[in-house]
């Protein structure tokens, strides 16, 4: 018999007990008025024999070993009584309860989702994001780390044998052809970025080195919400083009769906293709994000 | 009237599971028995033998079973187990160990040892 069978048994047992304990008694006193003993002075020598009925019961039952979790059975419905007698103080430790194991959640959700939880990115314990540490400006939150400026990531990034270097900043705009005019989020990116993250594309290809540099035809990857907005999904969107800025890309490659920088972007340019000014001057820090990977055998 | 000893710590178990090899008996008789044959000499908590009972059937060293008594009454009747008739066996033999040896102990002469 296990202890569970015996606990459901409990009231069957118990009544047993008694039994089995009152007919010790009534035996005993039987054979008292046998030897002429009067009923009642019987009835008293043999529960005296037996000591207290109550500490034997006691006794008996610590002996089943079933003892502990009937106990805690009796103290749960003693408490469940309480709390029942007292509604006041029960709502009042339920909604403590229930703030503290809210809260607790909450938190846990955030630190799991935001420290513990891996990037999505192939092999993440390898990724790295970069700063730049400048000289003589300072502010009160980054110091004096900040944003790549162009070309000193291009320099770092041909210098370093170790990190395989990408860098991208947010370009937003409006994208007017094909289909409805729509202001999406985008990034301007150099062509290491998808290879770095380890991500393949849905479909098409990725930037080439040749597209990510001044005077290359200008190629566009798209999200695949947008290739289902403004191309209706269709494997023809390769090769044809987008417009955005008022500019023509042809749509090269088709990004994986569920991709996320920072932010959900909806179309990728080359960044080596900005000719704007403030991307040749390396005093200027133009919001770019430099990502890297250890290449295969080096280590931190 | 004689003077009564209290029973050797754990020898209760001992006495019950005989006693209980004999054939199937109830509590009543099982205490009733020990102080018969006893001859009043060791005194029989009635308090602690039922829960010795309750200990020994919970490890299995005896089965119980309600039956009628001879006067027609219901009782919870105490067999012994395989398993209690070997520990029976053996706690016999390490009982008669025990008194071997505290009676030759108690049977040196005085005088004897140089």
């Amino acid at each position: 018999m296990t202890w569970w069978h015996r606990l459901w048994r409990r009231r069957q047992l118990e009544e047993q007990l008694n039994k089995e304990l009152l007919f010790h008694l009534e035996e005993h006193a039987a054979e008292l008025m046998a030897r002429g003993y009067d009923p009642e002075e019987a009835r008293r020598q043999a529960r005296l024999a037996l000591g207290g009925p109550e500490q034997v019961k006691e006794e008996c039952r610590d002996a089943r070993g079933t003892r502990r979790l009937e106990d805690l059975a009796q103290d749960l419905l003693y408490a469940l009584r309480t709390l029942r007698q007292r509604p006041g103080f029960a709502a009042v430790a339920l909604l403590t309860l229930a703030l503290g194991i809210g809260a607790t959640t909450v938190m846990f959700t955030v630190i799991n989702g935001v420290l513990f939880r891996p990037l999505r990115y192939r092999d993440p314990a390898r990724l790295f994001t970069l700063n730049e540490q400048t000289k003589g400006v300072s502010d009160y939150r980054w110091g004096d780390l900040w944003a790549y400026s162009y070309p000193n990531y291009l320099d770092c990034k041909n210098q370093s044998s170790a990190l395989e270097m990408a860098a991208w900043r947010y370009n937003g705009g409006t994208v007017s052809a094909p289909g409805e005019a729509e202001h999406v989020d985008g990034v301007e990116m150099s062509a290491e970025l998808f290879p770095v993250l380890g991500l393949t594309l849905e479909r098409g290809r990725a930037f080439l080195p040749d597209d990510d540099r001044p005077g290359a035809s200008p190629v566009a990857i798209i999200s695949s919400g947008l290739w289902q907005r403004h191309f209706a999904g269709s494997g023809g969107a390769i090769g044809k083009p987008v417009v955005f800025e008022g500019k023509s890309y042809t749509v090269v490659g088709i990004a994986p769906p569920g991709l996320r920088l920072s932010f959900d972007a909806d179309i990728f340019t080359p960044i080596g293709q900005n000719t704007n000014e403030i991307m040749r001057r390396r005093d200027a820090h133009p919001g770019i994000d430099v990502w890297a990977r250890l290449r295969p055998g080096a280590t931190t | 009237m004689t003077v009564k000893s209290d029973l050797p710590q754990g020898t209760l178990e001992l006495l019950v599971l005989k006693v209980v090899a004999l054939g199937p008996v109830h509590g009543y008789a099982i205490a009733q028995r020990l102080q018969q044959v006893s001859r009043f000499v060791v005194r029989v908590p009635q308090g602690s033998l039922y829960p010795a009972l309750h200990r020994l059937e919970n490890r299995g060293l005896l089965a119980a079973d309600w039956k009628e008594t001879e006067t027609g009454r219901e009782a919870k009747f105490y067999r012994l187990t395989r398993k209690g008739r070997t520990q029976l066996e053996k706690e016999a033999a390490s009982w008669e160990r025990l008194t071997e040896a505290v009676g030759l102990i108690l049977s040196l002469s005085e005088g004897g040892a140089e």
